[in-house]
C-alpha cells in the first residue's frame, strides 16, 4: 500500500511537468524581433476589467489592481499610451471585446475557439492552470480519489467544459463522479467549506489567493494548462500596431529577472521570479519526449492503480512496469544525448565565458582536443577579427539587452584553417546557472558556394552589359502578353530610351507596331516549343532601314515551367546592306557574262560559218584541179609526155596536200569548239588496220619502204570510237612514212593493263629531244631536223593527241635522232 | 575501165559545167547515160521526163532552189519518188550531211571526189 501511495505522487509529478511544458514553449516559441519606435503621441488605449482578484480586479479605493493592471500600466508608461479601463463582468468584456468597444482585453486564454472570435498578442504573458480544492484532512491525492464523489464546478467555464476540463479529465481516467455547478468560484468554496461538496474546482489563482478564507487545502490535481494573453478585436485597424507593441514589451519583461514581470507575479500569483527566456529546442524536445514517456505510462499506470485497488497482487506486475518505464526515460535520455553528440552541428555551452559543454562535432571543428577545448574562453577559438564582436555581443545579452541570436563568425582552427561559421545561441539554465547555449554550423562550403555565385554573377552582369548584341529578357503573362523583365545597356544605346521606359512595360507598348505580329508569333513558338527561334527584323526608322537577326530562347525555372524568355538582337544592317551590293553587283556581272558569252556564241557561230564556208569554197576549186589532174595522169585526155606526167603528178601531190591541209584546219576548229562526240563501240582491230594499210600502200611502195602490222590476240576486238581511232593511226603512220627515207614503218597492237596500246615504229629521222615537248603542241612545227623536205603542217599530232584525250587515253613518243622514233598511244579498255 | 554502166541513166545536177564535166567523163567511160540539170527546178522536170537510175546532187546551187529543196520536191512526187537521190557536195559539215539524209538523199559524196573510188561509189546506188 505505500508502495502504492508513491507511484501515485510520482504520477502526480510527472503530470505537472506536462502542465509546465506549455509555459516553457510559449516562453520560448515567442521569440520575436523587436522593432523599436519612439511614439511621440499619447495614444488612448480602452482596456476592459472584470473582477478575479488577484489576475485583475477593482481594489478598495476603486482603482485596477492585480497582476494584469501593473503590466498594463508598465506598457502604457513605455509606449505613452493613456489607459482607459472599461469596468464589466466577463461575459460582458468578452462581447465588448468582439464588438470592438474596447482595445484590449487582457488574462484571455488562448483557445481554439476563441481564436476564431479574437486576435492574441504573441508573447505569452501567464500561464494559467486549474486545480482541485479539498477541505483539510479529506484524502484526495489524484483523479481517481474523485470516484464517486460530489465535485463543485464553475458553471460554463472553459475548466469545466472544455476539451480538456475536468469534464473530460474524468471521462479520460473512468472516475464517475457528480459536478454540482455554480456560478462563481466563491461559490465554489463555499460548498466545499459547507460540505455541500467534497471537491472545487478553481483556477490556480484564485485557489492561492482563498483557499485559506475558507479553510480549503489544494489537492496535487492540477490541470487545462493555458496560454494566457492580451486578446484584441480581430479586425480593428489597431490591433496590429498593438500586438507588436505589447509583444515587444512583454517579451523585454520577460527578459529581465528583475522586471516588474516577475515581481508582478511574485507580488500577486506566488510564482517566483523563474524567467525562461530562452530554453533551447533541444532540451524542450528532450523534456517533452521524457514526459510524453512518462504520461504514456502514467496513464498505463493509473489503469494498474485501479485494478491496485481492487487485486493488490497484481503488484508485482506494476514493479516491472514501473522499471519499463524507467527503461524508456533512460534510453530516452540516452538517444537525445546521441543525437547531440552526433549532430552534424557544433553544440557549446558556455557558462562565464567559458566552455562547459562541447559536442563532437564542434571538437572536429575547432580541430583541438576535448581537453584543450572544456574550460577555455569560447572567444580564444575565434579568429581575432571576431574575438571582440562575439565578446560584445555575449556582454550584451548577459545585461539583458536584446542582441540577435544568429550571427556569423570564424573559428581559428587548431591546424590553421579558419571556418566559417553560423552561431545560434540562446540562454539556458545549465545546472542551475545561467548560460549560453551555441549551435555552431559550418558556413565554409555555403560562403564558398555564395563566392563563386557572386563571382559569376558578376562575370554575367559584365558580359551582359558590355557585349555589342542587344540582350533582354521577357516574362511572359496571361492573355498571352509580355513584359521586359531586364534589359542590357547595349539595348538603351540602342533604342536611345532609359530604363525605366522600358523594363516593367508590355513589350507591345514599346516595340513597333508593324513588327509585333512576327516578334510575338516567335516568343510564343520558343515557348511552345522549348527550343530557340531565330529570324530577321527589318525596322524602318527615319534615318534608314535597320536589320537584326533576333534569337530568343525559354528560360526554365526549377519546376521545368518557361515563363521568360532571353533574347538577342545583333544588328546585320551593314552586313546586310553589303549583301545588298554585292547582289546588285552580281547580278549585273551575270548580265555581262551573258551578254559577253551571247557575244561569243555569235563570234564562234559565224567562225564555225566562216570555216564551213571556206572549207565549202576550198574544196570546190580543189574538186577540179585534183579531178582533171587525175583525169590527165590516168591518160584519160589522150597520151602524156614523161615531164608532162611529172609535172602533173607535182601538181596532183601537192593539191592532195592542200586538201589534207584544209581537213586538219576543220578538225582542229572543231576540237577547240569542242563539237566532237566520242562514241565508243567495240570493233575488230585487224579490219580496220587492213584498211588504213591498204590505204598507205602505196604512199609506203612509192618510197621504197616497207609497212606492216602485228596485232595480239588479246587486242583483238577493240572498245573504242572508230573513226577517231582510225585518224590517230592514219595521221601517225602517215607521218611515219613521210619522215622515213629508208627502212620500215610498223604498228603493233597489244593490250596491258587495262589499256589498249598502239604503237607506231618507224627507222626515220628521228626527234630531237628538245623538240618532242612541243610536238603535240598547236601550231607548233618542229625545227630542221624535220625539214630535210619532208612537209608536215604539225597540226596532225595535235589533232591525234586530242583524240586520243577525248577518248580518256594518253599519247607520247620515244625517240633516238637519226635512229627512227616510236608513237604511242594507249586507250582505256572501256 | 568497166561498163558496169550499161543501159543505165544518171541524173547530174550542178550550176557548174566543169564539175558535170569531170563526172559526165569519169561515168562515159564506164558506160553510164548522162543527162545534166543546171538548177533544182529543172532536176525536177528531167527527173520526171527520163526517170534517171540515179541523181547526183549537188547541195549548193546558184539559182532558184538548193540540192536539198530539189530532193524534198522529188520525194514529193510518187512517180519518182523512188529514184535514188545521193548528195555530192564539198561542205563537210555534218549538219548538212543529216539535211540532205533526211531529206530522203541515199548517200553522201564529199568533192574532191576520189576519181579512183568515185565508179565504185556510184555503182553501189544503182541496183
Amino acid at each position: 500500500m505505500l508502495k502504492s501511495q508513491n507511484f501515485k505522487l510520482y504520477l502526480l509529478a510527472m503530470f505537472g511537468l506536462l502542465v509546465l511544458l506549455p509555459a516553457i514553449l510559449g516562453a520560448n516559441v515567442s521569440a520575436n524581433s523587436a522593432s523599436v519606435s519612439a511614439s511621440a503621441t499619447v495614444m488612448n488605449i480602452k482596456v476592459g476589467i472584470y473582477e478575479n482578484n488577484p489576475k485583475i480586479f477593482t481594489d478598495d479605493k476603486g482603482n485596477p489592481a492585480g497582476f494584469w493592471p501593473d503590466i498594463i500600466n508598465y506598457i502604457a508608461s513605455q509606449e505613452s499610451w493613456k489607459i482607459e479601463y472599461v469596468h464589466g463582468s466577463w461575459a460582458e468584456s468578452l462581447t465588448r471585446l468582439e464588438n470592438g468597444e474596447i482595445d484590449v482585453m487582457p488574462d484571455v486564454a488562448i483557445t481554439e475557439s476563441r481564436k476564431t472570435l479574437y486576435a492574441f498578442s504573441n508573447e505569452t504573458v501567464y500561464t494559467s492552470w486549474t486545480q482541485v480544492y479539498t477541505r483539510s484532512g479529506a484524502n484526495i491525492q489524484s483523479i481517481i480519489d474523485l470516484e464517486g464523489k460530489k465535485v463543485a464546478v464553475l458553471k460554463g467555464s472553459v475548466n469545466v467544459e472544455g476539451s480538456d476540463g475536468i469534464k473530460a479529465l474524468v471521462k479520460a481516467f473512468s472516475v464517475n463522479c457528480t459536478f454540482v455547478e455554480v456560478d462563481s468560484y466563491n461559490q465554489v468554496f463555499e460548498m466545499v467549506k459547507n460540505g455541500a461538496a467534497e471537491a472545487g474546482v478553481t483556477s490556480k489563482d484564485f485557489g492561492y489567493r482563498y483557499k485559506n478564507e475558507y479553510n480549503l487545502v489544494e489537492t496535487p490535481i492540477i490541470f487545462q494548462p493555458a496560454r494566457v494573453n492580451f486578446a484584441l478585436p480581430k479586425t480593428a485597424s489597431l490591433t496590429p500596431y498593438l500586438i507588436e507593441k505589447i509583444d515587444f514589451q512583454v517579451k523585454k519583461l520577460k527578459e529581465s529577472g528583475d522586471s516588474i514581470y516577475y515581481n508582478s507575479l511574485s507580488k500577486w500569483l506566488a510564482q517566483g521570479p523563474t524567467p525562461k527566456p530562452a530554453i533551447p529546442r533541444w532540451v524542450t524536445w528532450t523534456l517533452i519526449g521524457v514526459g510524453s514517456l512518462a504520461i504514456t505510462f502514467g496513464i498505463f499506470g493509473l489503469a494498474l492503480r485501479l485494478r491496485v485497488s481492487s487485486k493488490t497482487k497484481e503488484l508485482t506486475q506494476e514493479i516491472k512496469e514501473r522499471k519499463q518505464a524507467e527503461e524508456a526515460i533512460r534510453q530516452s535520455e540516452a538517444k537525445y544525448s546521441t543525437l547531440v553528440e552526433q549532430s552534424n552541428d557544433g553544440i557549446i555551452i558556455i557558462q562565464n565565458s567559458r566552455l562547459v559543454f562541447i559536442n563532437q562535432k564542434m571538437i572536429e571543428l575547432t580541430a583541438y582536443s576535448l581537453k584543450e577545448t572544456i574550460g577555455k574562453p569560447f572567444i580564444d577559438f575565434l579568429t581575432p577579427r571576431y574575438k571582440q564582436v562575439v565578446a560584445q555581443r555575449n556582454q550584451s545579452r548577459m545585461q539583458g539587452e536584446a542582441a540577435p541570436e544568429r550571427y556569423e563568425a570564424e573559428i581559428a582552427a587548431g591546424n590553421g584553417n579558419v571556418v566559417a561559421i553560423e552561431i545560434n545561441a540562446s540562454l539556458i539554465n545549465y545546472e542551475g546557472q545561467p548560460a549560453t547555449m551555441a549551435v555552431i554550423r559550418d558556413t565554409t562550403k555555403q560562403k564558398e558556394i555564395w563566392a563563386a555565385l557572386h563571382d559569376r554573377e558578376s562575370r554575367l552582369s559584365l558580359i551582359y552589359n558590355n557585349v555589342s548584341d542587344v540582350i533582354f529578357v521577357v516574362t511572359a503573362e496571361p492573355a498571352e502578353s509580355f513584359r521586359f523583365e531586364s534589359v542590357n545597356r547595349r539595348f538603351l544605346e540602342a533604342t536611345g530610351l532609359s530604363e525605366n521606359q522600358i523594363v516593367g512595360k508590355l513589350v507591345k507598348d514599346v516595340i513597333p507596331e508593324a513588327s509585333q505580329s512576327l516578334v510575338f508569333g516567335k516568343y510564343r513558338e520558343a515557348m511552345e516549343t522549348g527550343k530557340s527561334v531565330q529570324w530577321e527584323e527589318v525596322t524602318e526608322y527615319p534615318t534608314g532601314t535597320k536589320y537584326g537577326e533576333v534569337m530568343v530562347a525559354p528560360i526554365e525555372d526549377a519546376k521545368g515551367n518557361c515563363t521568360q524568355l532571353i533574347g538577342t538582337l545583333h544588328d546585320i544592317t551593314e552586313r546586310k546592306l553589303a549583301e545588298k551590293e554585292l547582289a546588285k553587283y552580281q547580278e549585273h556581272l551575270e548580265g555581262l557574262v551573258k551578254q559577253r558569252t551571247l557575244e561569243l556564241e555569235n563570234a564562234n557561230l559565224h567562225k564555225s560559218q566562216f570555216l564551213a564556208n571556206m572549207s565549202h569554197e576550198l574544196r570546190t576549186p580543189l574538186n577540179s584541179i585534183i579531178g582533171y589532174t587525175k583525169l590527165m595522169l590516168d591518160g584519160m585526155e589522150g597520151s602524156i609526155t614523161t615531164e608532162q606526167k611529172e609535172d602533173l603528178q607535182t601538181v596532183y601531190d601537192n593539191s592532195k596536200h592542200l586538201i589534207s591541209l584544209i581537213n586538219d584546219l576543220l578538225d582542229l576548229s572543231k576540237i577547240e569548239a569542242g563539237k566532237f562526240e566520242i562514241i565508243k563501240e567495240q570493233f575488230a582491230a585487224s579490219e580496220l588496220i587492213s584498211k588504213i594499210v591498204h590505204g598507205l600502200e602505196k604512199l609506203a611502195k612509192d618510197k621504197g619502204l616497207e609497212i606492216s602490222y602485228a596485232v595480239d590476240a588479246e587486242a583483238e576486238i577493240l572498245y573504242a570510237d572508230k573513226s577517231k581511232t582510225k585518224q590517230i593511226l592514219f595521221n601517225l603512220l602517215g607521218n611515219a612514212i613521210k619522215f622515213t627515207q629508208t627502212g620500215s614503218v610498223r604498228l603493233d597492237i597489244s593490250k596491258n593493263g587495262g589499256e589498249f596500246i598502239f604503237k607506231v615504229s618507224d627507222t626515220g629521222v628521228g626527234i630531237a629531244p628538245q623538240d618532242i615537248e612541243t610536238l603535240f603542241k598547236s601550231y607548233k612545227q618542229v625545227g630542221p631536223a624535220r625539214l630535210d623536205g619532208s612537209e608536215g603542217t604539225g597540226l596532225g599530232l595535235v589533232i591525234s593527241k586530242q583524240f586520243v584525250e577525248l577518248q580518256g587515253g594518253r599519247i607520247w613518243v620515244e625517240s633516238t635522232l637519226g635512229k627512227g622514233s616510236r608513237f604511242i598511244f594507249a586507250l582505256p579498255e572501256k | 575501165m568497166g561498163n558496169e554502166g550499161a543501159g543505165k541513166k544518171i541524173l547530174v545536177v550542178d550550176d557548174k559545167e566543169e564539175n558535170r564535166r569531170l563526172l559526165r567523163k569519169i561515168l562515159v567511160l564506164r558506160a553510164y547515160i548522162i543527162i545534166e540539170a543546171v538548177t533544182g527546178e529543172r532536176a525536177i522536170e528531167l527527173a520526171q521526163t527520163e526517170r534517171p537510175d540515179l541523181i547526183l546532187m549537188d547541195i549548193r546551187l546558184r539559182d532558184g532552189i538548193d540540192g536539198i529543196e530539189a530532193t524534198r520536191r522529188l520525194k514529193k512526187l510518187p512517180s519518182v519518188a523512188n529514184i535514188p537521190v545521193v548528195a555530192i557536195t564539198a561542205s563537210v559539215s555534218p549538219e548538212d550531211m543529216q539535211r540532205a539524209l533526211d531529206t530522203g538523199c541515199s548517200g553522201f559524196i564529199r568533192k574532191p571526189i576520189d576519181i579512183d573510188e568515185f565508179p565504185k561509189q556510184v555503182a553501189q546506188y544503182i541496183s
